[in-house]
């Protein structure tokens, strides 16, 4: 990393120069559309967000309605299947590709709000930890140590068997217990980061430590942090699939891609479409999270690749 | 200038410090016992108004340990500090840092990466509140100006500029509120060799310009003659000379001193690798030697050298000498310079 990260000090003048013909702006677009990884992972990602807002409108039947007549209608590829329903009914005859796209919003608000109730905490208690170290680096530690003792699905199978299982009480239970990794990260980056010589000058310059924290450590392992928040959001995501998909996640009739999954292995058989496009769409969706993070961290922190 | 125009830049003390020790528990596991370490052991230093006091000895003699101290950041184990006359244990860390400012070492780590250079310039203004943004931004071209810094880089990263480019920010920033005293710890160990000069030639021109104060830390002997004043020697903790810069490097008294003038590199080639006759081994600070820290090393150890703790004898007004060599107690028969054996 030190190789490429500066410059050499006899050549500035004429690469600063150089590098500075280039606009901010051009030289960010250049680090964006350079990366094909980041592009295809943010488009992806973006149309999949886009579908999952315009949901309402571009959804040709009510996600909920049921036609027990029109039940198990194959997708539209297949002999039997029609253009009324493009991906097929499920075995109560709801509209599959309805159902996919408000399901799409269940799986982005989990993502989402898990990453952000996790990320709080986990990123609080890294912070904390590799600032102060310490005592307050033991008591995050053996907190980290002990969350890491409990198996997620097996606590949060048993929280959602014992308080109900609904949206908000999935959101929460995972939230907090998917900050580990945020807080094993952060507590790292922060430890580099506070032996560094920019934060001892602020410190000499008197400023608070929240103050150091937040405006010194905090900006510089954001990088880190994107990386960790969409590998969360991500396996959040998959989580609250296996959760649906025994059982104890989000109830019916809503539709959640890890329920439709549930809800189909009886026919998995018979109708193969049924399992085959909402697992799809879940790989391609945390594909396109994980992808979007990488590239994202790239493009954030150009200094230190070059 | 004439030596009656030097005179007044060199007044009052500015930082006393008396007995500074600081000791650090290492090595806690869950089987080991926490073992101290002495970083500092037992410093008395007066730094005075418009002196430049050069630090100098090997790597782990507790240089940066000290500088650390006298920002204010690491408070003495035991000691006291005295910054004009008040306790610096009393004082707002912040009123500190208006008085004391840093230099680091490597300019690369003292930057935040992810601020612009006018940013991190006015940094120490905007934690004090000082002026309003458009006015501290000013101050922030004012001083990147008087560094010798373009303007044109005050919306650059530190990453678009070079080693010494990046130091002139450093000092910049120390400069902004206008302190007292700056610390710089190696300020140019870290840049190219035709960057060191340039780097140092300007803190010798702020230093005449600002009136500034500096506590120059170095283990190069060659960069602390040319711009301290005054010059402490430090092995293990402690300090084991301390002289005018041109009395130290003509008449060293100390061993050690001795030693490390010896092992200034020439640029002649055919001279090789001079001998200090100091062997290799730098003593574990964990388990320092007894008596005086020194004697395992020294050339002239005798008698009381492995038993008794040397005492600081003051010789000179502004000096100060640690070794039994000089100490009239232990070495009657041998006047310095002789060697018992």
């Amino acid at each position: 990393m030190t190789g490429t990260a500066f410059p050499p000090a006899t050549s500035a003048p004429s690469s600063a120069a150089a590098v500075a013909e280039l606009s901010a702006g051009a030289r960010l677009r250049r680090r964006m559309f350079g990366q094909k990884s980041f592009v295809f992972g943010v488009g992806l990602l973006l149309v999949i967000v886009a579908v999952a807002l315009l949901a309402p409108v571009l959804a040709p039947h009510d996600p909920y309605a049921q036609n027990l007549s029109q039940r198990m209608v194959p997708p539209f590829w297949y002999a039997k299947g029609g253009w009324e329903h493009l991906l097929g009914t499920d075995n109560l005859g709801r509209d599959y590709l309805s159902r996919l796209l408000y399901g799409a919003r269940i799986s982005l608000l989990i993502g989402l709000s898990v990453m952000v109730i996790s990320g709080l905490i986990g990123t609080t208690l890294g912070l904390l930890a590799g600032y102060f170290g310490g005592k307050a680096d033991l008591i995050v530690t053996f907190l980290i140590t002990t969350r890491l003792a409990m198996p997620v699905i097996l606590v949060a199978l048993a929280v959602v068997a014992m308080v109900g299982g609904s949206l908000p009480v999935v959101i929460l239970v995972l939230g907090l217990l998917k900050w580990d990794r945020f807080a094993v990260v952060m507590r790292s980056a922060t430890q580099q980061a506070r032996a560094l010589d920019y934060v001892t000058a602020a410190e000499a310059a008197g400023a608070s430590t929240p103050r150091i924290i937040l405006g010194e450590i905090l900006p510089n392992v954001f990088p880190q942090l994107i990386v960790v928040a969409t590998l969360e959001a991500a396996s959040a995501i998959l989580l609250e699939a296996a959760l649906s998909f025994l059982g104890l996640g989000v109830q019916p009739p809503l539709p959640s891609w890890g329920l439709m999954i549930s809800e189909a292995k009886t026919y998995m058989f018979f109708s193969f479409w049924l399992i085959a496009i909402p697992g799809t769409l879940l790989a391609l969706l945390v594909l396109s999270i994980n992808l979007a993070g990488d590239g994202l961290r790239d493009v954030v922190a150009p200094e230190g690749r070059g | 200038m004439t030596a009656l125009a030097e005179t007044p830049l060199i007044e009052a003390p500015l930082i006393e410090a008396k007995g500074v020790t600081r000791s650090f528990k290492v090595g806690a596991g869950l089987f080991n016992r926490k073992r101290t370490l002495h970083a500092v052991n037992g410093i008395d230093l007066t730094i005075r108004k418009g002196e430049v006091l050069g630090i100098v000895g090997e790597s782990g003699c507790g240089k940066s340990t000290l500088a650390r101290i006298l920002l204010g950041l690491l408070p003495p184990s035991t000691g006291t500090i005295s910054f004009q006359g008040r306790e610096l244990s009393t004082l707002d860390r912040r009123a500190v840092a208006r008085q004391v400012q840093p230099v680091f070492q490597d300019p690369y780590s003292s930057l935040n990466p992810r601020r612009r250079i006018a940013s991190i310039v006015s940094f120490p203004l905007d934690v004090h509140g000082i002026g309003t943004a458009a006015e501290r931004r000013r101050r922030a071209l004012e001083m990147m100006d008087l560094v010798g810094l373009p303007a044109r880089f005050a919306d650059r990263y530190p990453s678009e500029l070079s080693g010494g480019q990046r130091q002139r920010v450093a000092i910049a920033r120390a400069l902004v509120m206008k302190p007292e005293i700056v610390v710089c710890d190696e300020p140019t160990s870290a840049l190219d060799v035709s960057v060191q000069s340039q780097i140092l030639n300007l803190l010798l021109d702020l230093r005449r310009e600002l009136n500034l104060t500096y506590v120059f830390i170095s283990h190069n002997l060659a960069v602390v003659e040319h711009i301290a004043t005054r010059v402490a020697v430090m092995y293990l903790g402690r300090v084991v000379e301390l002289a005018e810069t041109a009395e130290l490097f003509a008449n060293p008294r100390h061993p050690y001193t001795t030693a490390l003038l010896a092992s200034i590199l020439t640029p002649e080639p055919g001279l090789g690798i001079p001998e200090t006759g100091l062997g290799l081994a730098f003593p574990d600070p964990l388990n320092p030697p007894s008596g005086c820290v020194f004697h395992p090393r020294c050339p002239n150890a005798f008698g009381p050298c492995a038993t008794v703790v040397p005492r600081a004898l003051g010789q000179h007004p502004a000096g100060l000498v640690a070794c039994h060599l000089h100490d009239p107690d232990y070495n009657t028969a041998n006047n310095q310079g002789n060697r018992p054996s």
